[in-house]
C-alpha cells in the first residue's frame, strides 16, 4: 500500500543569503515512506533546506516539486495539512497552555471562527498521552523547562498529522530518554503509516540509529547522498565533518563510536 | 514620553503571567457589556447638575425617533446637557478606552513583547508632534486632530521603513525603529514648545490627554474607525496566536505570517491614531488592560480582543469620570491613567516576580 514514489524533486536548486550561498544548486529526488536524516557541519545549509522544503523561503533559481506539481502552486492550506515542521526555537513568549499549543497543530482543519469538535479534542489528547505530556497538559508553557517545551513543540507538529514531518534538530534539547521515545513515535510513523520524515541532525550517532537515507551537505552542496548503509562510512566522517569514527552495523542500524584524536 | 522599555519579554512573561484561568467567554462579555452600559448612565448623570439614572434614561429614550417626550419633568436644560455635552464626552472615553486597549493587545501579540502597547512604535509621539505643529500654525481643533493622525500615520509608515528588511519585520527591528524615531520626536516637540511663545501651555495641554468638549463629531469618527479596527483584528486573532510559535511554524500551518503581522499592525495603529488625535497622550490603558485579561483569561486573541475592548472602555470612562465628576477640580485624564495605572503595573509587576522566585525555589 505504501508504494514508494517520488516525493520531493528539486532542481538546480539554488538560495544565497546575501552573497554567501546557503543552497548552492541541490538536484535531488526524495522518495516517500523513508525516513532521511540531513547531516553536515555549522552553516552547511540543513536549516535553509528545510525551509525550502516547507516552503518558508522559496528558491532563487532551480525547481522543487512536491508530488509531481510545482511547489509555488500549492495553496498554503494544502501544504499546511501536508508538511509539518518542528523549528530549531522553541520559545514561547505568551502563557498559552500545552494543550493550547498541541491544538494549534489542528488549525489548518478547523474553519477561521469554529472551535474544535469532539473528535478534534480526542485526536489531541491522544497526541498528549503519546508524548507524555498529559500531566501538565494544562500548565502554561512558559512555565516549562527548554526540553519540556521543546516537547510541546514536538507534540505540536505530530498534532499536525501530516504525510510528511521535517525535524529541525527537534531533540537537541531533550533527555536521552525523551529523545529516544519521541524519535520511536516518528519510526512507527515511517514504518506503519508510510509517512517521510526529513531531519536535520547534528547528532550522527542518533541519525544512524533511524535513518533510512543520508543527504550529507557541505557548503551548501550534496556531499553524499543515498542509504545510510552506503553513506555513512569513516572516509566521509573524514572528509565532511573532520573526525575520525569506527562504524558498526547492529541490527537496530549503525553505531558510531568516535575517536577524541582528530585528524591532521 | 511613555512606553520605552527595554524589552525583556521572556522574563517579564515567565513571571506576570503565569495562571492560565478557565474564566468561561461569554458570560464574561455579559458581565461586561452590562457593567459598561450601567457606567455610562451612571456617568451620564453625574457632575455638576446632578441627574437620576431613571431621568437618564428618560433622557435618552427620548432622543430616540419616533419616542414620546418624557422630560416634561425636567429642567429643559439637562436633556442638553446630557446630550450635547455628556454624552459625546463619555462615549469618546469609553470608545478610545476599549481602541487604546485592542491596539495594546494586538501589539503584544504581534510583536511577542507584553511591553508593547500602542505608543511602542511611535505612534503617539507621532500623534504629539503632528498636534504642536498644528498649536503652533493656530489651527481649530479639526485641524489639530487631523495634523495629529497625520504624524502618527506618517511615524508608522517611517518606521515600518525603517524596521523592514528583505525578509519582512522583525519584532525587535520594530521596537527599535519606534524608539529611535519617537525620541527624535521628542525632541523635536521639545524644540517645538521652546519656540512656541503663548501656545506653549496648549501644547503641553493637550499632551497630557483630555476628553473635555468633545463632539458627537469627534465621537462618531473614532467609532466608526474602532469598530472597523476590530473587525479587522478579529478576522486575524487566531492566525496572531500562531504567531507565538514563531515565523517559521506559523507559515507551516498556512498563515502568511507578514501579511498578518503587516495588516494587524497598521489596523492597530490606525486605531490608536485615531484615539490619541481626539484625547491627547492617554497612558498605561493600552498596556495594563490586556494584561489583565490576559492574566485573567488567558493569551487567546481571539477572547483577549473582545475582552480587552469592553475592559478597556470601563476603566478609561471610569478614570474620565472620576476626573470629571468626582474631583473638585478636573485633573487631565493621561495624568490620572499615568498615576494610578504606573503604580498598579509595578505592584503586579513585583508581586508575580516574587511569586516566581518562590515557586522556582520549591
Amino acid at each position: 500500500m505504501n508504494a514508494r514514489r517520488p516525493l520531493f524533486e528539486l532542481e538546480a536548486v539554488r538560495f544565497h543569503h546575501g552573497d554567501r550561498p546557503a543552497v548552492d544548486g541541490i538536484d535531488m529526488v526524495i522518495a516517500s515512506g523513508r525516513w532521511y536524516g540531513i547531516l553536515g557541519p555549522n552553516g552547511s545549509g540543513k536549516t535553509t533546506l528545510l525551509d525550502l522544503l516547507v516552503r518558508h523561503r522559496r528558491p532563487q533559481s532551480g525547481t522543487i516539486r512536491f508530488d509531481g506539481r510545482d511547489m509555488a502552486s500549492i495553496s498554503r492550506k494544502e501544504l499546511a495539512k501536508t508538511i509539518a515542521l518542528v523549528p530549531q526555537g522553541f520559545d514561547i513568549r505568551f502563557p498559552f497552555s500545552v494543550r493550547d499549543i498541541v491544538s494549534m497543530g489542528r488549525y489548518p482543519y478547523a474553519s477561521r471562527f469554529g472551535g474544535m469538535d469532539a473528535e478534534e479534542k480526542r485526536f489531541v489528547e491522544e497526541i498528549l498521552v503519546e508524548t507524555g505530556l498529559e500531566t501538565f497538559a494544562d500548565r502554561p508553557v512558559t512555565d516549562l523547562s527548554g526540553g519540556e517545551r521543546q516537547r510541546v513543540v514536538f507534540a505540536r507538529a505530530l498534532a499536525q498529522d501530516t504525510p510528511v514531518l521535517l525535524l529541525d534538530e527537534a531533540t537537541s534539547n531533550l533527555d536521552i530518554h525523551q529523545c529516544i521515545h519521541l524519535m520511536n513515535r516518528v519510526r512507527a510513523r515511517v514504518e506503519q503509516g508510510g509517512r517521510t520524515v526529513l531531519a536535520a541532525i547534528q547528532d550522527i550517532s542518533l541519525a544512524a540509529m533511524y535513518c533510512d537515507a543520508l543527504i550529507v551537505l557541505q557548503q551548501g552542496k550534496v556531499a553524499a547522498f543515498g542509504d545510510t548503509a552506503d553513506v555513512l562510512t569513516p572516509e566521509l566522517l573524514e572528509d565532511v565533518f573532520h573526525v575520525r569514527a569506527a562504524i558498526d552495523r547492529t541490527p537496530e542500524g549503525f553505531r558510531v563510536a568516535f575517536d577524541r584524536r582528530l585528524p591532521t | 514620553m511613555k512606553g520605552f522599555f527595554i524589552p525583556e519579554p521572556d522574563d517579564i512573561m515567565k513571571t506576570t503571567e503565569r495562571t492560565r484561568s478557565k474564566q468561561p467567554f461569554w458570560p464574561w462579555m455579559g458581565i461586561l457589556g452590562a457593567v459598561l452600559l450601567l457606567l455610562i448612565l451612571a456617568a451620564t448623570g453625574m457632575g455638576f447638575l446632578s441627574v437620576s439614572v431613571g431621568d437618564v434614561t428618560r433622557v435618552l429614550l427620548s432622543a430616540v425617533p419616533g419616542m414620546p417626550d418624557l422630560t416634561g419633568h425636567l429642567d429643559r436644560v439637562l436633556p442638553v446637557v446630557i446630550r450635547d455635552v455628556r454624552l459625546p464626552r463619555i462615549l469618546c472615553a469609553a470608545i478610545v478606552g476599549g481602541g487604546l486597549s485592542i491596539s495594546g493587545a494586538v501589539f503584544q501579540g504581534i510583536l511577542l513583547n507584553p511591553l508593547a502597547d500602542p505608543y511602542t512604535l511611535g505612534v503617539s509621539a507621532g500623534a504629539a508632534f503632528g498636534a504642536s505643529v498644528a498649536f503652533l500654525l493656530k489651527l481649530n481643533a479639526v485641524g489639530i486632530s487631523v495634523c495629529a493622525f497625520l504624524g502618527a500615520m506618517l511615524t508608522l509608515v517611517f518606521v515600518l521603513y525603517l524596521a523592514s528588511t528583505t525578509g519582512g519585520f522583525s519584532s525587535t527591528n520594530l521596537i527599535l525603529a519606534g524608539i529611535i524615531t519617537a525620541a527624535v520626536l521628542s525632541a523635536g516637540i521639545s524644540f517645538l514648545k521652546y519656540i512656541a511663545d503663548e501656545q506653549v501651555s496648549l501644547i503641553i495641554f493637550w499632551l497630557m490627554g483630555s476628553f473635555a468638549s468633545r463632539t458627537w463629531y469627534d465621537t462618531g469618527v473614532t467609532f466608526l474607525v474602532v469598530v472597523f479596527g476590530f473587525l479587522v483584528l478579529m478576522r486575524f486573532s487566531r492566525d496572531i496566536n500562531l504567531l507565538v510559535l514563531g515565523e517559521r511554524t506559523a507559515a507551516s500551518l498556512g498563515v502568511h505570517p507578514q501579511r498578518v503581522i503587516a495588516v494587524s499592525m497598521v489596523a492597530a495603529s490606525l486605531v490608536a491614531a485615531v484615539c490619541v488625535s481626539v484625547s491627547g497622550i492617554i497612558g498605561f490603558v493600552g498596556l495594563l488592560v490586556p494584561h489583565i485579561v490576559r492574566s485573567l483569561f488567558g493569551p487567546d486573541h481571539r477572547r483577549l480582543i473582545p475582552l480587552s475592548l469592553l475592559m478597556g472602555a470601563i476603566a478609561l470612562l471610569g478614570a474620565d469620570t472620576v476626573t470629571r465628576a468626582i474631583l473638585p477640580k478636573e485633573i487631565p485624564i493621561g495624568v490620572v491613567t499615568a498615576l494610578t495605572g504606573g503604580p498598579f503595573f509595578c505592584y503586579v509587576l513585583k508581586k508575580k516576580r516574587m511569586g516566581a522566585s518562590a515557586w522556582s525555589g520549591g
